[in-house]
């Protein structure tokens, strides 16, 4: 089903493939290449703008900070805004333009990420497209997954992650991925999806998506990510470990990650404004090095440690630390300081290039053999 | 708008219809200028536009041009110096003209002789602020809250403000800093306890009506409960690194600091060394394994 009414689309995107995909989908246009700015974040979400590129397509995750250690990801700014509407989302305090924007011209795109990893050949690169969107949300209506799925088949030292909420791949079970692309999920608690991430499809239904995709052979990325603190969080966060573990097949993950509420301190009122019914602000919070808003420390450590212990069972496993051995999805947090990683894993990596670097070495040796093995120096350490 | 003359004139009446505000104007006290400000309505009658103590049988006017449309509001405007003032009063000004011009453009057309933007959502903010609590109104005013800080305790859910309005801050006097403070902090209690009622169970506010105590020291115990209360896991654990230390019973020429936060993990040890038995103290306080210890204090596990 369709969350797009209609689209507004740039003269110069008529003859890409993705007014082919909006055509297929029945959703109607209209040509207008001076689309004025929405000024509200969700005024935009019910139409689709449809824009040409411009400017660098492609950036490093922009939560960088040395005092906590980020993954070093990529991501390819393809889509603006998101049909659903998370009550703890950073868009609602982030987005100049409340309109949903697609980049039309997907080889345009492409060529930039081609351009990128040619520049440094021994290195891999891991691109996602979920920095201002979601990846697959919009899939029905513009099928851009499905080309990117296709072009970074072909791009030797890069994958894709596609990071969703939804359930929408039935259109791309049938790509031919060669494992080049990982599907992943931002997962939470039963009644955090059902109270705070409004629009987005189930946790039940997420599963089923996922199996889905782990049955069509893609590599898979799980993100229990923000996890948020709430009665009985220690027991729905459990049964969301061992469904989701369930769900899918261990050897096809690719990474796992664990990360906790945060936003910048003058979002909490947006939140408030937006999601009256919301009480996610009100707990306990200190601001971060980062100038983040977060649980304390020992909060946080008692949650990830939960989780970890479900983990480590599940997977049936005793050491998650992505340094020891590659024979188990890379496990990492997003966005933590490092005595975290050191008391919660007995290890943290050294650098965001350390990192960076860990994530290539378990993906060359779990998926990707063929590949010449990383070495350190051409991540930066 | 331009002065149109300069007249004497003897003791000229208010504009009945500008009582209310001049009521709102007597906040910024007496007005002693050497001349005043009039206007002559459609029937050429002269009404003052500042208000004067002195019953002057001559005193010098400057006549100011006025739009009748806005009930001659906007010649009030200029002859008050209305940009300059305080954000509640010209909240409350904008309240008060809401209710009198028929149309909310002419008072969209007053706002740039505040100083403000003439938009709708700063118009809207502004009436939102002017429908405060009264005594919390007050109290914002006296601590000259600026436009940003005031439109922040419109955030807040009335139930909540009448509670912290009669509850709390008739025993304080608190900073404007500690104000808003104490009205974010209680106010996130209040939804994280779920209500009134519970809040004021999770607080002993017998101090506040303890009147052998200062104001200051009712208001130190009020925060240190309030923390208590909406940080209690920092509360937990600094106490418990605090009991740590003094258990470690240093000597006093050496203290020990650390991230109240609990996020940067270590702590700062510095010494005031004057003698050479207090450097001895200081290596064997060194070797203890005790402040070693101190740092697994903070992995909490």
């Amino acid at each position: 089903m369709t969350k797009i009414k209609n689209a507004i689309v740039d003269s110069s995107q008529l003859n890409s493939d993705l007014i082919k995909s909006l055509e297929k989908a029945g959703i109607d246009y209209v040509v207008d290449d001076d689309v004025a700015v929405k000024k509200h974040y969700r005024s935009g979400k019910k139409q689709l703008v449809v824009v040409e590129k411009k400017g660098e397509a492609l950036d490093t995750c922009a939560t960088i900070s040395d005092k906590y250690i980020c993954c070093n990801v990529k991501v390819l700014k393809s889509v603006s805004n998101c049909p659903y509407d998370c009550s703890y989302c950073f868009l609602q305090n982030y987005l100049n333009d409340g309109n949903t924007k697609v980049v039309g011209d997907d080889k345009a795109l492409i060529d930039e990420v081609k351009e990128r990893c040619l520049k440094e050949p021994q290195r891999l690169f891991r691109i996602g497209t979920w920095e201002l969107g979601d990846s697959l949300a919009l899939e029905y209506e513009t099928g851009q997954a499905q080309r990117l799925i296709n072009a970074f088949r072909d791009i030797p030292n890069a994958i894709l992650e596609l990071k969703t909420k939804s359930d929408c791949v039935d259109s791309i079970l049938a790509c031919d991925h060669q494992h080049k692309t990982v599907v992943s999920w931002s997962l939470n608690a039963h009644s955090i999806v059902e109270k705070q991430e409004h629009k987005t499809a189930r946790l039940a239904e997420r599963l089923a998506a996922l199996k889905k995709v782990t049955d069509a052979g893609y590599l898979v990325g799980l993100h229990f990510d923000p996890m948020l603190y709430f009665e009985g969080w220690e027991s729905e966060y459990e049964s969301l470990i061992r469904d989701t573990i369930k769900a899918t097949n261990i050897n096809q993950i690719a990474w796992i990650s664990l990360g906790s509420l945060r936003f910048n301190p003058e979002m909490k009122k947006k939140i408030e404004a937006n999601f009256p019914a919301s009480t996610i602000t009100y707990t306990e919070m200190i601001r971060g090095d980062d100038g983040k808003m977060r649980y304390p420390k020992p909060l946080r450590m008692a949650m990830y440690r939960h989780i970890i212990h479900t983990l480590q069972d599940a997977l049936g496993c005793d050491d998650l630390s992505p340094q020891t051995d590659c024979n188990k999805p890379l496990f990492y947090f997003c966005m933590e300081r490092w005595d975290v990683w050191q008391d919660l894993l007995g290890s943290s990596p050294t650098s965001i290039q350390h990192l960076d670097y860990l994530f290539a070495r378990s993906l060359q040796a779990r998926f990707f053999s063929g590949l010449e093995s990383p070495q350190k120096h051409n991540y930066g350490i | 708008m331009p002065v149109k003359e300069l007249k004497f004139l003897s003791s000229p009446p208010l504009f009945a219809k500008h009582k209310p505000y001049h009521l709102l104007l007597d906040s910024l006290g007496p007005v002693n200028h050497d001349f005043g400000y009039a206007f002559y309505d459609e029937t050429e009658t002269v009404f003052c536009l500042t208000a004067h103590h002195a019953k002057l049988t001559s005193f010098p006017y400057l006549i100011l041009d006025y739009n009748a449309q806005f009930l001659g509001l906007d010649a009030l405007l200029i002859a008050s110096s209305a940009s300059s003032w305080p954000v509640i009063l010209k909240a409350q000004f904008l309240a008060q003209a809401s209710l009198d011009l028929s149309n909310r453009h002419d008072v969209l057309s007053l706002m740039p002789l505040l100083g403000l933007v003439d938009q709708q959502s700063v118009l809207s903010s502004f009436i939102k602020i002017a429908h405060l609590p009264k005594h919390l109104l007050e109290v914002a005013s006296s601590k000259k809250l600026s436009y940003k800080q005031a439109c922040q305790l419109t955030r807040y859910d009335d139930s909540y403000l009448q509670w912290f309005q009669t509850t709390i801050l008739p025993f304080i006097d608190p900073s404007c800093s500690v104000f808003l403070e104490l009205l974010e902090s209680l106010h996130n209690c209040f939804h994280r306890l779920g209500g009134i009622d519970s809040l004021t169970k999770a607080l002993a506010l017998d101090c506040l009506h303890d009147t052998t105590l200062s104001s200051d020291k009712r208001l130190l115990m009020l925060r240190n409960q309030v923390f208590q209360l909406c940080f209690p896991t920092q509360f937990k654990y600094n106490e418990h690194i605090d009991l740590y230390i003094k258990s470690l019973n240093l000597p006093a020429f050496i203290s020990i600091h650390w991230d109240k936060s609990l996020e940067n993990k270590g702590f700062q040890l510095s010494a005031d060394v004057t003698s050479e038995h207090d450097m001895q103290a200081l290596v064997s306080t060194l070797q203890q394994d005790s402040l070693q210890g101190l740092l697994k204090e903070m992995s909490y596990d």
